[in-house]
Protein backbone atom coordinates (compact mmCIF):
# COMPACT_ATOMS: atom_id res chain seq x y z
CA UNK A 1 0.00 0.00 0.00
CA UNK A 2 2.86 2.30 0.90
CA UNK A 3 4.47 1.52 -2.47
CA UNK A 4 1.26 2.50 -4.23
CA UNK A 5 1.03 5.71 -2.23
CA UNK A 6 4.67 6.55 -3.02
CA UNK A 7 4.06 5.83 -6.69
CA UNK A 8 0.94 8.00 -6.76
CA UNK A 9 2.98 10.78 -5.20
CA UNK A 10 5.29 10.78 -8.24
CA UNK A 11 2.45 11.11 -10.76
CA UNK A 12 1.58 14.40 -12.42
CA UNK A 13 -1.87 14.45 -10.80
CA UNK A 14 -0.40 15.25 -7.40
CA UNK A 15 1.87 18.11 -8.49
CA UNK A 16 -0.42 19.56 -11.20
CA UNK A 17 -1.09 23.26 -10.68
CA UNK A 18 -3.57 25.66 -12.26
CA UNK A 19 -0.66 27.21 -14.13
CA UNK A 20 0.22 23.84 -15.74
CA UNK A 21 -3.40 23.35 -16.77
CA UNK A 22 -3.65 26.81 -18.31
CA UNK A 23 -0.45 26.34 -20.29
CA UNK A 24 -1.57 22.90 -21.52
CA UNK A 25 -4.85 24.49 -22.59
CA UNK A 26 -2.96 27.25 -24.42
CA UNK A 27 -0.97 24.57 -26.25
CA UNK A 28 -4.18 22.83 -27.26
CA UNK A 29 -5.65 26.13 -28.47
CA UNK A 30 -2.57 26.74 -30.64
CA UNK A 31 -2.88 23.30 -32.21
CA UNK A 32 -6.61 23.80 -32.72
CA UNK A 33 -6.12 27.19 -34.43
CA UNK A 34 -3.33 25.83 -36.60
CA UNK A 35 -5.35 22.86 -37.82
CA UNK A 36 -8.84 24.38 -38.14
CA UNK A 37 -8.00 27.98 -39.12
CA UNK A 38 -4.65 27.35 -40.84
CA UNK A 39 -2.95 29.95 -38.61
CA UNK A 40 0.81 29.48 -39.20
CA UNK A 41 0.52 25.71 -38.78
CA UNK A 42 4.22 25.02 -39.39
CA UNK A 43 5.01 26.94 -36.21
CA UNK A 44 1.93 26.73 -34.05
CA UNK A 45 1.68 22.94 -34.12
CA UNK A 46 5.26 22.41 -32.83
CA UNK A 47 4.90 25.30 -30.37
CA UNK A 48 1.55 24.02 -29.14
CA UNK A 49 2.79 20.48 -28.68
CA UNK A 50 5.96 21.75 -27.03
CA UNK A 51 3.89 23.80 -24.59
CA UNK A 52 1.91 20.68 -23.65
CA UNK A 53 5.07 18.58 -23.21
CA UNK A 54 6.89 21.31 -21.29
CA UNK A 55 4.07 21.80 -18.80
CA UNK A 56 3.47 18.22 -17.72
CA UNK A 57 4.50 18.28 -14.06
CA UNK A 58 7.38 15.95 -13.32
CA UNK A 59 9.23 15.28 -10.10
CA UNK A 60 11.95 17.86 -9.49
CA UNK A 61 14.74 15.29 -9.17
CA UNK A 62 13.92 13.72 -12.56
CA UNK A 63 15.47 16.68 -14.39
CA UNK A 64 13.31 16.50 -17.51
CA UNK A 65 12.29 20.08 -18.16
CA UNK A 66 13.89 22.33 -20.74
CA UNK A 67 15.67 24.22 -17.95
CA UNK A 68 17.23 21.11 -16.33
CA UNK A 69 20.83 20.35 -17.25
CA UNK A 70 21.23 17.03 -19.03
CA UNK A 71 17.61 16.67 -20.14
CA UNK A 72 16.77 15.91 -23.77
CA UNK A 73 14.64 19.03 -23.98
CA UNK A 74 17.61 21.08 -22.78
CA UNK A 75 19.74 19.75 -25.63
CA UNK A 76 16.99 20.62 -28.11
CA UNK A 77 16.71 24.06 -26.50
CA UNK A 78 20.44 24.67 -26.99
CA UNK A 79 19.82 25.91 -30.53
CA UNK A 80 17.26 28.42 -29.28
CA UNK A 81 19.22 29.57 -26.25
CA UNK A 82 22.43 30.16 -28.18
CA UNK A 83 20.84 31.58 -31.32
CA UNK A 84 21.79 28.66 -33.59
CA UNK A 85 18.41 27.83 -35.11
CA UNK A 86 17.38 31.31 -36.38
CA UNK A 87 20.40 31.75 -38.71
CA UNK A 88 19.80 28.26 -40.11
CA UNK A 89 16.19 29.20 -40.80
CA UNK A 90 17.41 32.35 -42.52
CA UNK A 91 19.62 30.15 -44.72
CA UNK A 92 16.51 28.31 -45.85
CA UNK A 93 14.57 31.54 -46.28
CA UNK A 94 17.32 32.97 -48.46
CA UNK A 95 17.29 29.82 -50.60
CA UNK A 96 13.58 30.20 -51.28
CA UNK A 97 13.38 34.01 -51.67
CA UNK A 98 13.19 35.69 -55.05
CA UNK A 99 14.58 39.22 -54.79
CA UNK A 100 13.83 40.08 -58.42
CA UNK A 101 10.74 42.21 -57.63
CA UNK A 102 12.89 44.24 -55.25
CA UNK A 103 15.66 44.50 -57.86
CA UNK A 104 13.21 45.69 -60.50
CA UNK A 105 11.87 48.56 -58.36
CA UNK A 106 14.51 49.62 -55.82
CA UNK A 107 12.56 52.55 -54.38
CA UNK A 108 10.16 50.06 -52.77
CA UNK A 109 13.08 48.97 -50.54
CA UNK A 110 12.51 52.16 -48.55
CA UNK A 111 9.05 50.93 -47.55
CA UNK A 112 10.75 47.98 -45.86
CA UNK A 113 12.85 50.47 -43.92
CA UNK A 114 9.83 52.61 -42.99
CA UNK A 115 8.01 49.63 -41.49
CA UNK A 116 10.86 49.18 -38.99
CA UNK A 117 9.55 52.25 -37.18
CA UNK A 118 7.35 49.72 -35.39
CA UNK A 119 10.46 48.13 -33.88
CA UNK A 120 11.93 51.32 -32.50
CA UNK A 121 8.71 52.91 -31.27
CA UNK A 122 7.84 49.67 -29.47
CA UNK A 123 11.33 49.66 -27.97
CA UNK A 124 10.60 53.11 -26.62
CA UNK A 125 7.15 52.03 -25.44
CA UNK A 126 8.65 49.08 -23.54
CA UNK A 127 11.08 51.42 -21.81
CA UNK A 128 8.13 53.65 -20.91
CA UNK A 129 6.40 50.69 -19.28
CA UNK A 130 9.46 50.07 -17.13
CA UNK A 131 11.28 47.30 -18.96
CA UNK A 132 15.08 47.45 -18.97
CA UNK A 133 16.89 48.46 -22.18
CA UNK A 134 17.82 44.90 -23.18
CA UNK A 135 14.32 43.62 -22.50
CA UNK A 136 12.83 46.57 -24.38
CA UNK A 137 15.07 45.84 -27.36
CA UNK A 138 13.98 42.19 -27.41
CA UNK A 139 10.31 43.22 -27.18
CA UNK A 140 10.68 45.91 -29.84
CA UNK A 141 11.87 43.45 -32.47
CA UNK A 142 8.40 41.86 -32.44
CA UNK A 143 7.51 44.82 -34.67
CA UNK A 144 9.87 43.43 -37.29
CA UNK A 145 7.30 40.62 -37.76
CA UNK A 146 10.09 38.12 -38.22
CA UNK A 147 9.99 35.06 -35.97
CA UNK A 148 13.60 33.87 -36.30
CA UNK A 149 14.89 37.42 -35.82
CA UNK A 150 12.74 37.87 -32.71
CA UNK A 151 13.97 34.58 -31.24
CA UNK A 152 17.58 35.38 -32.12
CA UNK A 153 17.53 38.81 -30.47
CA UNK A 154 15.57 37.60 -27.45
CA UNK A 155 18.13 34.81 -26.90
CA UNK A 156 20.90 37.42 -26.91
CA UNK A 157 19.24 40.18 -24.90
CA UNK A 158 16.45 38.80 -22.73
CA UNK A 159 16.37 35.03 -22.50
CA UNK A 160 13.79 35.05 -19.72
CA UNK A 161 11.27 36.67 -22.03
CA UNK A 162 12.09 34.47 -25.05
CA UNK A 163 9.03 32.22 -24.89
CA UNK A 164 6.62 35.16 -24.49
CA UNK A 165 8.30 37.14 -27.27
CA UNK A 166 8.41 34.17 -29.65
CA UNK A 167 4.78 33.23 -29.07
CA UNK A 168 3.68 36.87 -29.37
CA UNK A 169 5.64 37.29 -32.62
CA UNK A 170 4.26 34.15 -34.27
CA UNK A 171 0.73 34.76 -33.00
CA UNK A 172 0.61 38.25 -34.47
CA UNK A 173 2.20 37.06 -37.72
CA UNK A 174 -0.71 34.65 -38.00
CA UNK A 175 -3.12 37.52 -37.33
CA UNK A 176 -1.68 39.83 -40.04
CA UNK A 177 -4.82 39.37 -42.24
CA UNK A 178 -6.89 40.70 -39.33
CA UNK A 179 -4.62 43.43 -37.97
CA UNK A 180 -3.52 45.11 -41.20
CA UNK A 181 -6.61 45.73 -43.39
CA UNK A 182 -8.43 48.20 -41.06
CA UNK A 183 -5.24 50.25 -40.65
CA UNK A 184 -4.58 50.20 -44.40
CA UNK A 185 -8.11 51.40 -45.20
CA UNK A 186 -8.04 54.05 -42.48
CA UNK A 187 -4.84 55.63 -43.78
CA UNK A 188 -5.61 55.60 -47.52
CA UNK A 189 -8.28 57.11 -49.75
CA UNK A 190 -10.20 55.13 -52.36
CA UNK A 191 -8.32 56.96 -55.13
CA UNK A 192 -5.01 55.92 -53.62
CA UNK A 193 -6.10 52.30 -53.30
CA UNK A 194 -7.01 52.28 -56.99
CA UNK A 195 -3.52 53.31 -58.13
CA UNK A 196 -2.12 50.82 -60.63
CA UNK A 197 1.63 50.34 -60.80
CA UNK A 198 3.77 49.56 -63.83
CA UNK A 199 4.63 45.88 -64.22
CA UNK A 200 8.10 45.04 -62.83
CA UNK A 201 10.95 44.83 -65.35
CA UNK A 202 12.80 41.64 -66.14
CA UNK A 203 15.88 41.22 -63.97
CA UNK A 204 19.00 39.62 -65.45
CA UNK A 205 20.67 36.58 -63.96
CA UNK A 206 23.83 38.59 -63.31
CA UNK A 207 21.92 41.06 -61.18
CA UNK A 208 20.45 38.23 -59.15
CA UNK A 209 23.87 36.64 -58.68
CA UNK A 210 25.70 39.83 -57.71
CA UNK A 211 22.96 41.10 -55.40
CA UNK A 212 23.39 38.72 -52.40
CA UNK A 213 27.12 39.35 -52.03
CA UNK A 214 26.88 43.09 -52.58
CA UNK A 215 23.83 43.50 -50.36
CA UNK A 216 25.53 41.56 -47.58
CA UNK A 217 28.63 43.73 -47.78
CA UNK A 218 26.66 46.99 -47.80
CA UNK A 219 24.30 46.16 -44.97
CA UNK A 220 26.78 44.51 -42.61
CA UNK A 221 29.45 47.17 -43.01
CA UNK A 222 26.84 49.60 -41.70
CA UNK A 223 25.33 47.28 -39.09
CA UNK A 224 27.90 44.57 -38.17
CA UNK A 225 25.55 43.15 -35.54
CA UNK A 226 23.44 41.75 -38.37
CA UNK A 227 26.31 39.73 -39.87
CA UNK A 228 25.04 36.34 -38.68
CA UNK A 229 21.43 36.67 -39.82
CA UNK A 230 22.14 38.51 -43.07
CA UNK A 231 25.15 36.32 -43.83
CA UNK A 232 23.00 33.20 -43.75
CA UNK A 233 20.11 34.89 -45.59
CA UNK A 234 22.28 36.03 -48.50
CA UNK A 235 24.31 32.82 -48.49
CA UNK A 236 21.09 30.89 -49.00
CA UNK A 237 20.07 33.28 -51.77
CA UNK A 238 23.44 32.88 -53.46
CA UNK A 239 23.04 29.09 -53.37
CA UNK A 240 19.75 29.58 -55.22
CA UNK A 241 20.82 32.21 -57.73
CA UNK A 242 24.29 30.88 -58.60
CA UNK A 243 22.60 28.00 -60.49
CA UNK A 244 25.56 25.72 -59.74
CA UNK A 245 24.53 24.75 -56.22
CA UNK A 246 20.88 23.89 -56.83
CA UNK A 247 21.18 20.70 -54.79
CA UNK A 248 22.33 22.65 -51.73
CA UNK A 249 19.65 25.29 -52.25
CA UNK A 250 17.00 22.59 -52.57
CA UNK A 251 18.13 20.98 -49.30
CA UNK A 252 18.30 24.33 -47.51
CA UNK A 253 14.78 25.39 -48.51
CA UNK A 254 13.14 22.00 -47.87
CA UNK A 255 14.61 19.37 -45.56
CA UNK A 256 16.95 21.58 -43.56
CA UNK A 257 14.53 24.39 -42.82
CA UNK A 258 11.81 21.88 -41.94
CA UNK A 259 14.06 20.07 -39.43
CA UNK A 260 15.14 23.31 -37.79
CA UNK A 261 11.56 24.63 -37.72
CA UNK A 262 10.40 21.48 -35.91
CA UNK A 263 13.18 21.70 -33.32
CA UNK A 264 12.83 25.47 -32.86
CA UNK A 265 9.05 25.45 -32.51
CA UNK A 266 9.01 22.49 -30.15
CA UNK A 267 11.79 23.86 -27.95
CA UNK A 268 10.22 27.32 -27.77
CA UNK A 269 6.89 25.78 -26.80
CA UNK A 270 8.52 23.58 -24.15
CA UNK A 271 10.22 26.64 -22.68
CA UNK A 272 6.86 28.36 -22.15
CA UNK A 273 6.43 27.14 -18.59
CA UNK A 274 4.13 28.67 -16.02
CA UNK A 275 6.80 30.73 -14.34
CA UNK A 276 8.09 32.15 -17.64
CA UNK A 277 4.84 32.71 -19.52
CA UNK A 278 1.98 33.36 -17.08
CA UNK A 279 3.32 36.67 -15.83
CA UNK A 280 2.21 40.29 -15.99
CA UNK A 281 5.19 40.94 -18.26
CA UNK A 282 3.78 38.51 -20.83
CA UNK A 283 0.52 40.46 -20.95
CA UNK A 284 2.47 43.67 -21.50
CA UNK A 285 4.54 41.97 -24.21
CA UNK A 286 1.39 40.82 -26.01
CA UNK A 287 -0.04 44.33 -25.79
CA UNK A 288 3.16 45.90 -27.08
CA UNK A 289 3.35 43.28 -29.83
CA UNK A 290 -0.07 44.23 -31.19
CA UNK A 291 0.90 47.90 -31.06
CA UNK A 292 4.18 47.23 -32.87
CA UNK A 293 2.42 45.50 -35.78
CA UNK A 294 -0.05 48.36 -36.08
CA UNK A 295 2.68 51.00 -36.01
CA UNK A 296 4.79 49.10 -38.54
CA UNK A 297 1.83 48.83 -40.92
CA UNK A 298 0.99 52.50 -40.50
CA UNK A 299 4.65 53.46 -40.96
CA UNK A 300 4.92 51.66 -44.27
CA UNK A 301 1.64 53.04 -45.65
CA UNK A 302 2.34 56.61 -44.58
CA UNK A 303 5.88 56.54 -45.98
CA UNK A 304 4.50 55.38 -49.34
CA UNK A 305 2.14 58.37 -49.31
CA UNK A 306 5.09 60.62 -48.45
CA UNK A 307 7.12 59.21 -51.35
CA UNK A 308 4.19 59.88 -53.71
CA UNK A 309 4.62 63.61 -53.07
CA UNK A 310 7.89 63.44 -55.04
CA UNK A 311 7.18 60.70 -57.59
CA UNK A 312 5.62 61.02 -61.02
CA UNK A 313 4.92 57.28 -61.17
CA UNK A 314 2.90 56.86 -58.01
CA UNK A 315 3.17 53.95 -55.63
CA UNK A 316 -0.06 52.38 -54.41
CA UNK A 317 0.23 53.18 -50.65
CA UNK A 318 -1.26 49.79 -49.74
CA UNK A 319 2.05 48.29 -50.84
CA UNK A 320 3.71 50.05 -47.88
CA UNK A 321 1.93 47.70 -45.49
CA UNK A 322 3.95 44.84 -46.97
CA UNK A 323 7.08 46.33 -45.40
CA UNK A 324 6.00 44.32 -42.37
CA UNK A 325 8.19 41.32 -43.07
CA UNK A 326 5.61 38.58 -42.51
CA UNK A 327 6.47 36.97 -45.86
CA UNK A 328 4.28 36.37 -47.85
CA UNK A 329 1.17 36.99 -45.74
CA UNK A 330 1.38 40.77 -45.66
CA UNK A 331 1.93 40.87 -49.44
CA UNK A 332 -1.18 38.70 -49.85
CA UNK A 333 -3.13 41.10 -47.60
CA UNK A 334 -2.09 44.00 -49.86
CA UNK A 335 -3.31 42.04 -52.89
CA UNK A 336 -6.61 41.26 -51.15
CA UNK A 337 -7.31 44.82 -50.00
CA UNK A 338 -6.33 46.22 -53.40
CA UNK A 339 -8.65 43.80 -55.18
CA UNK A 340 -11.56 44.78 -52.97
CA UNK A 341 -11.42 48.17 -54.71
CA UNK A 342 -10.39 46.95 -58.16
CA UNK A 343 -10.48 43.20 -58.93
CA UNK A 344 -8.11 43.74 -61.86
CA UNK A 345 -5.39 45.47 -59.84
CA UNK A 346 -2.65 42.95 -59.16
CA UNK A 347 -0.43 44.28 -56.40
CA UNK A 348 1.06 41.01 -55.15
CA UNK A 349 4.35 41.14 -57.05
CA UNK A 350 4.82 44.82 -56.22
CA UNK A 351 4.14 44.09 -52.54
CA UNK A 352 6.76 41.34 -52.49
CA UNK A 353 9.48 43.98 -52.95
CA UNK A 354 8.95 45.77 -49.61
CA UNK A 355 8.09 42.41 -48.06
CA UNK A 356 11.53 40.94 -48.68
CA UNK A 357 13.17 44.31 -48.02
CA UNK A 358 11.48 44.18 -44.62
CA UNK A 359 13.24 40.91 -43.85
CA UNK A 360 16.58 42.61 -44.50
CA UNK A 361 15.45 45.71 -42.58
CA UNK A 362 14.33 43.76 -39.51
CA UNK A 363 17.62 41.82 -39.47
CA UNK A 364 19.53 45.13 -39.62
CA UNK A 365 17.32 46.52 -36.83
CA UNK A 366 18.10 43.44 -34.72
CA UNK A 367 21.81 43.87 -35.37
CA UNK A 368 21.65 47.54 -34.40
CA UNK A 369 19.77 46.79 -31.17
CA UNK A 370 22.14 43.95 -30.29
CA UNK A 371 25.21 46.14 -30.85
CA UNK A 372 23.77 49.11 -28.99
CA UNK A 373 22.38 47.26 -26.00
CA UNK A 374 25.10 44.70 -25.25
CA UNK B 1 24.90 65.89 -31.01
CA UNK B 2 23.93 63.02 -28.76
CA UNK B 3 24.03 65.29 -25.66
CA UNK B 4 21.83 67.84 -27.43
CA UNK B 5 19.34 65.16 -28.39
CA UNK B 6 19.38 63.80 -24.85
CA UNK B 7 18.71 67.29 -23.42
CA UNK B 8 15.88 67.78 -25.88
CA UNK B 9 14.51 64.38 -24.96
CA UNK B 10 14.66 65.20 -21.25
CA UNK B 11 12.80 68.48 -21.83
CA UNK B 12 10.11 66.84 -23.93
CA UNK B 13 9.75 64.05 -21.41
CA UNK B 14 9.38 66.43 -18.49
CA UNK B 15 5.71 65.60 -18.50
CA UNK B 16 6.29 61.88 -17.90
CA UNK B 17 3.59 60.49 -15.67
CA UNK B 18 5.36 59.77 -12.43
CA UNK B 19 2.59 57.37 -11.39
CA UNK B 20 4.04 54.85 -13.88
CA UNK B 21 6.28 52.51 -11.93
CA UNK B 22 9.96 52.56 -12.86
CA UNK B 23 9.54 55.39 -15.41
CA UNK B 24 12.92 57.10 -15.49
CA UNK B 25 13.24 60.29 -17.53
CA UNK B 26 16.93 59.91 -18.27
CA UNK B 27 16.47 56.28 -19.36
CA UNK B 28 13.57 57.30 -21.57
CA UNK B 29 15.57 60.13 -23.11
CA UNK B 30 18.46 57.78 -23.82
CA UNK B 31 16.01 55.26 -25.24
CA UNK B 32 14.48 57.90 -27.51
CA UNK B 33 17.93 58.77 -28.84
CA UNK B 34 18.76 55.10 -29.37
CA UNK B 35 15.46 54.52 -31.16
CA UNK B 36 16.00 57.51 -33.45
CA UNK B 37 19.61 56.65 -34.22
CA UNK B 38 18.73 52.98 -34.77
CA UNK B 39 15.98 53.86 -37.24
CA UNK B 40 18.34 56.19 -39.08
CA UNK B 41 20.94 53.41 -39.35
CA UNK B 42 18.32 51.05 -40.83
CA UNK B 43 17.23 53.76 -43.29
CA UNK B 44 20.84 54.52 -44.25
CA UNK B 45 21.60 50.88 -44.94
CA UNK B 46 18.49 50.37 -47.06
CA UNK B 47 18.92 53.67 -48.92
CA UNK B 48 22.46 52.63 -49.87
CA UNK B 49 21.14 49.23 -50.89
CA UNK B 50 18.43 50.86 -52.96
CA UNK B 51 20.96 53.14 -54.69
CA UNK B 52 23.22 50.17 -55.42
CA UNK B 53 20.32 48.22 -56.93
CA UNK B 54 19.31 51.25 -59.02
CA UNK B 55 22.87 51.65 -60.35
CA UNK B 56 23.55 47.95 -60.94
CA UNK B 57 21.88 47.70 -64.39
CA UNK B 58 24.04 50.58 -65.68
CA UNK B 59 27.22 48.98 -64.35
CA UNK B 60 26.26 45.62 -65.86
CA UNK B 61 25.42 47.31 -69.17
CA UNK B 62 28.97 48.74 -69.27
CA UNK B 63 30.40 45.37 -68.24
CA UNK B 64 28.47 43.57 -70.94
CA UNK B 65 30.37 45.50 -73.62
CA UNK B 66 33.52 43.69 -72.44
CA UNK B 67 31.94 40.51 -71.08
CA UNK B 68 28.58 39.89 -72.73
CA UNK B 69 25.96 37.99 -70.75
CA UNK B 70 25.06 34.66 -72.38
CA UNK B 71 21.37 33.80 -72.20
CA UNK B 72 21.28 30.27 -70.77
CA UNK B 73 18.62 27.98 -72.30
CA UNK B 74 15.74 27.18 -69.99
CA UNK B 75 16.35 24.36 -67.52
CA UNK B 76 20.12 24.32 -68.09
CA UNK B 77 21.38 23.65 -64.56
CA UNK B 78 23.98 21.44 -63.01
CA UNK B 79 21.51 18.98 -61.59
CA UNK B 80 18.99 16.93 -63.58
CA UNK B 81 16.44 17.01 -60.76
CA UNK B 82 16.48 20.78 -60.58
CA UNK B 83 13.13 22.39 -60.11
CA UNK B 84 14.29 25.76 -61.42
CA UNK B 85 11.96 26.64 -64.27
CA UNK B 86 12.51 30.06 -65.60
CA UNK B 87 10.94 29.72 -69.06
CA UNK B 88 7.45 31.15 -68.79
CA UNK B 89 6.72 30.39 -72.45
CA UNK B 90 7.29 26.67 -71.91
CA UNK B 91 5.03 26.66 -68.87
CA UNK B 92 2.34 28.57 -70.76
CA UNK B 93 2.53 26.06 -73.63
CA UNK B 94 2.20 23.12 -71.22
CA UNK B 95 -0.78 24.80 -69.59
CA UNK B 96 -2.43 25.35 -72.96
CA UNK B 97 -1.97 21.72 -73.99
CA UNK B 98 -3.36 20.47 -70.68
CA UNK B 99 -6.35 22.79 -70.96
CA UNK B 100 -7.07 21.69 -74.53
CA UNK B 101 -6.78 18.02 -73.56
CA UNK B 102 -9.16 18.44 -70.60
CA UNK B 103 -11.65 20.27 -72.79
CA UNK B 104 -11.47 17.45 -75.36
CA UNK B 105 -12.03 14.81 -72.68
CA UNK B 106 -14.99 16.72 -71.26
CA UNK B 107 -16.58 17.01 -74.69
CA UNK B 108 -16.05 13.28 -75.31
CA UNK B 109 -17.65 12.46 -71.97
CA UNK B 110 -20.61 14.77 -72.67
CA UNK B 111 -21.27 13.32 -76.12
CA UNK B 112 -21.09 9.71 -74.84
CA UNK B 113 -23.50 10.67 -72.04
CA UNK B 114 -25.98 12.11 -74.53
CA UNK B 115 -25.80 9.00 -76.75
CA UNK B 116 -26.55 6.55 -73.91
Amino acid sequence: MEILTDFFGTTGFVTLTWGNLIMILIGIVFIFLAITKDYEPLLLVPIGMGAIVGNIPVAADMGMSVYDEGSVLRYLYFGVEHGVYPPLIFLGIGAMTDFSTMLSNPKLVLLGAAAQIGVFLTFFGALWLGFGPKEAGAIGIIGGADGPTAIFLASKLAEDLLSSIAIAAYSYMALVPIIQPPIMKLLTTREERLIRMKPPRKVSKREKMIFPVAAFLISTMIAPGAVVLLGMLFFGNLLKESLVTERLAQTARTAMIDVVTILLGFAVGASATTGKFLTQESLQIFGLGALSFAIATAGGVLFAKFMNLFLTEKINPLVGAAGVSAVPDSARVVQMVGQQEDPHNFLLMHAMAPNVAGVVGSAIAAGVLWSALT
Amino acid sequence: MQMLLKQTGLTLLGQVDSSLPNADSSKLAEGAVQAFVGLMIVFTALILLSLFIAGLPRVLAMLSTVWPEVDEPAGNTSHTDSLVADDGAVLAAIGYVLHTEFQRQLETKDSSGQNS
